[in-house]
């Protein structure tokens, strides 16, 4: 028998999806992770599945919890079997189905369902198992519809990646959490991929910095492209101060919806810099962290 | 020959990290100063009482936190800086 051991920081997730549970809540998880011991040992040592993995299927159940555990262990062969196929591993079918909760049986039943079209996608080399995964991440009980999108899209993914503009890696991570959503991203995508080959063309940004500022941009990814096209004069501007990984970095955080927000702001915010007026204000603490060799000892330079 | 030159222009530049906080973030600065103002820049940066960076040199690189592994190793290589780093590394 597998020990089931749940750390605060699990059951804290289970309860709620970024808010702190009430001490009931909580009290109410541990009773029903308790309750429901026999039947998660068995699931963990069938699948292979972690508390962790569990706790991240099981993210913001809250009452629901009960239902999500009958699912999970009611499906444990199907998931096992999906696991020994090699098509998926637990770390990817638990990203898959992070917080379906009480639909947790419609996403396994998608999964199940669909596994060997998901099997060929792998097989015929596009995208890997991890790749799939990322861009299903969170689909949960729309698992079927966002499974169903790629199966019909993946001739046009196929074809972005032949012709050079992106690889699997950004594209997987420009989807990254559609879900459900995935088949208007894709579209998005495949309308504006001239768009976006001419802006990587134009040599200032490449695909993985476009990939890393539209991350995560699914069903919005459209929007966060029409974003960055209207203000490609400000962000070659910024890129004249810094390296345009750094630009892309600080724009990840941002949602698509934001992007172009973020962009204008930032613009704002170092006008003055790229204008050649870097200002160390007074109080803003500054120190020298490293020198070059010469700095260190300028007096032996001068000696010869 | 012009290899060489470069060389030992690198060799004796006076190159500075300088971190600061601005704007609440926290940013890095590589400047290359001038020698001249060595000795100003220095006095500058202990002081805290604001200063103008082009005043002293010239901005290399800048960006958040602190320089990238990439950065750092070309910076290592043309300045010598960071040899403590990779020691540590």
């Amino acid at each position: 028998m597998v020990a089931v051991v749940f750390d605060d920081k699990s059951i804290s997730s289970i309860g709620g999806r970024g808010k702190k549970s009430s001490p009931a809540l909580l009290q109410f998880i541990r009773d029903t992770l308790a309750e429901h011991e026999a039947g998660i040992s068995a699931l963990m040592e069938a699948t292979g599945f972690t508390t962790k993995s569990l706790s991240s299927m099981l993210n913001g159940a809250g009452k629901d919890l009960g239902a999500g555990i009958t699912a999970l262990v009611e499906h444990k062969a199907a998931l096992k079997q999906i696991i020994d196929e090699g098509t998926f591993d637990a770390k990817s079918l638990s990203s898959m189905i992070h917080g379906a909760v009480k639909d947790l049986a419609t996403g396994i039943t998608a999964l199940v369902d669909n596994k060997d079209a998901l099997k060929q996608i792998i097989d015929e080399g596009t995208f890997d198992a991890k790749s799939l995964s990322s861009m299903l991440a969170g689909a949960g009980k729309d698992l079927g519809s966002g499974i169903t999108a790629l199966v019909e899209h993946k001739a046009a993914l196929k074809q972005i990646i032949d012709e050079g503009t992106f690889d699997a890696k950004s594209l997987s991570s420009m989807l990254n959490g559609a879900g459900k959503d995935l088949g208007a991203g894709i579209t998005a995508l495949v309308e504006h991929k001239a768009a976006l080959k001419q802006i990587i063309d134009e040599g200032t940004f490449d695909a993985k910095n476009l990939s890393s500022m539209l991350h995560g941009a699914g069903k919005d990814l459209a929007t966060g492209i029409t974003a960055i096209q209207e203000r490609m004069p400000k962000l070659k501007a910024l890129a004249t101060i810094f390296k345009p990984s750094a630009i892309a970095t600080q724009l990840n955080i941002r949602k698509a919806k934001q992007l172009g927000s973020a962009i204008d702001q930032m613009f704002d915010t170092f006008q003055k810099e790229i204008n050649g007026e870097t200002q160390i204000p007074a109080g803003s603490k500054p120190m020298i962290a490293f020198k070059s060799t010469a700095a260190v000892a300028p007096e032996q330079q001068v000696g010869g | 020959m012009k290899i060489f030159a470069e060389q030992i222009t690198r060799e004796k530049a006076l190159v500075y990290d300088l971190r600061a906080v601005l704007n609440d973030e926290q940013r890095y600065f590589i400047v290359k100063v001038s020698p001249a103002k060595r000795v100003a820049f220095l006095q500058a940066v202990e002081k805290d009482a604001g200063f103008r960076l082009e005043d002293y040199g010239d901005i290399l690189y800048r960006g958040w936190d602190e320089p990238d592994a990439d950065l750092k190793a070309l910076l290592r290589e043309q300045y010598g800086m960071y040899a403590d780093q990779q020691a540590n590394a």
